[in-house]
């Protein structure tokens, strides 16, 4: 029993601890925003054969670790038709996705990136081949 | 110490666990409910245009408590999942008969060029933004650009007409125009949150 008399002490010390807590939060910083490099391997991809689309997320040559990434491809010959895919990453600042096109064509992935800080969606364009 | 007994203190240092346990427990919510949330800032003032007419100012709704979320409609993923959470809000505050009477929403578009009122309109129809306590808001470029910068929100269009923007940009304000709380938004919103410190700045009336 007198084991536990600690438990008194130790509790009245974490409400006194809860009463003197008045966190302030200060207004957002200015956010770092990061630089995105998109490349496919093989360049241009080919049809029917699988290739990989990635991103590269940075922020001052660091590569962001946590960011959520989609990929939204459309192709120029039926461009009411997108197709979103989630990017995995390899924590290194790499997203990618492993994709086969039945189709040549010329494609463009509008890159969906939110870091910590910011919400980015560039759109580029890339080249499935014969 | 005989079994019987080592038994029955047993049981009583048990029982003393749980009760202190329990009251703790019910100590920290009580606690939690009665603290304050900190004042972050005095809200800048906005004057802008509402979608369904005339001009809508922060300082006008003195007296509400306001969630003022940065977005615009174009963006496909986080301002809709932001936007939702908060017409999920506004659900619980209706059954509390606060919304629009105690509490008020407010989204300003940062994209005047391809947020028109027609856009606005079908996107706040679309998300089930009840406008009877929920504005709309949009202005110039110039104008939602200084508003963004004043509360701290970045912007900064894109060639392609996209706009890289700040994910924490939802702003939870007192009926003294002061800023409460600033929140992220998308997948890192927490709804529950936003909504118990709501209802604790409409008791602080």
């Amino acid at each position: 029993m007198k084991r536990m008399l600690w438990l008194i002490p130790a509790l009245a010390a974490l409400a006194l601890t809860g009463c003197g807590s008045q966190k302030t939060e200060p207004l957002p910083a200015k956010p770092a925003v990061p630089t995105i490099v998109f490349a496919t391997n093989p360049t241009p991809l080919h049809v029917n054969q699988e290739g990989s689309l990635t991103a590269t997320v940075t922020v001052n040559t660091d590569p962001v670790k946590q960011a959520t990434v989609e990929f939204e491809i459309w192709g120029d010959s039926d461009a009411a038709n997108h197709e979103k895919l989630p990017a995995a990453s390899d924590d290194n600042g790499h997203y990618s996705i492993k994709k086969t096109f039945a189709k040549a064509d010329i494609y463009h992935v509008t890159i969906h990136t939110t870091t910590r800080d910011v919400h980015t969606m560039p759109t580029v364009e890339f080249q499935v081949a014969p | 110490m005989d079994p019987a007994r080592k038994r029955r203190v047993g049981v009583f240092s048990t029982l003393i666990l749980v009760l202190l346990a329990l009251a703790g427990g019910s100590w920290w919510y009580w606690h939690s409910e009665q603290q304050k949330l900190p004042t972050v800032m005095p809200a800048p003032d906005f004057t802008l245009q509402n979608i369904d007419g005339g001009q809508t100012s922060l300082y006008g709704e003195r007296g509400k408590v306001r969630l003022v979320e940065f977005f615009f409609a174009n963006c496909p993923d986080i301002c809709p999942l932001t936007t939702s959470n908060m017409a999920n809000v506004q659900d619980q505050l209706k059954q509390k008969d606060l919304f629009g009477k105690q509490v008020e929403f407010l989204s300003i578009s940062f994209d005047p060029e391809r947020d028109t009122d027609q856009v606005l309109r079908e996107y706040a129809d679309r998300m089930r933004m009840d406008r009877s306590g929920w504005k709309v808001l949009r202005g110039t470029e110039a104008q939602t650009s200084q508003v963004a910068d004043a509360y701290g929100v970045y912007l900064e269009k894109q060639a392609d007409g996209s706009w890289v923007h700040s994910t924490r940009s939802l702003y939870l304000v007192d009926a003294d125009n002061q800023i409460r709380k600033v929140y992220n938004m998308g997948d890192e919103m927490s709804t529950d949150e936003v909504y118990r410190d709501i209802l604790k700045l409409a008791r602080e009336k």
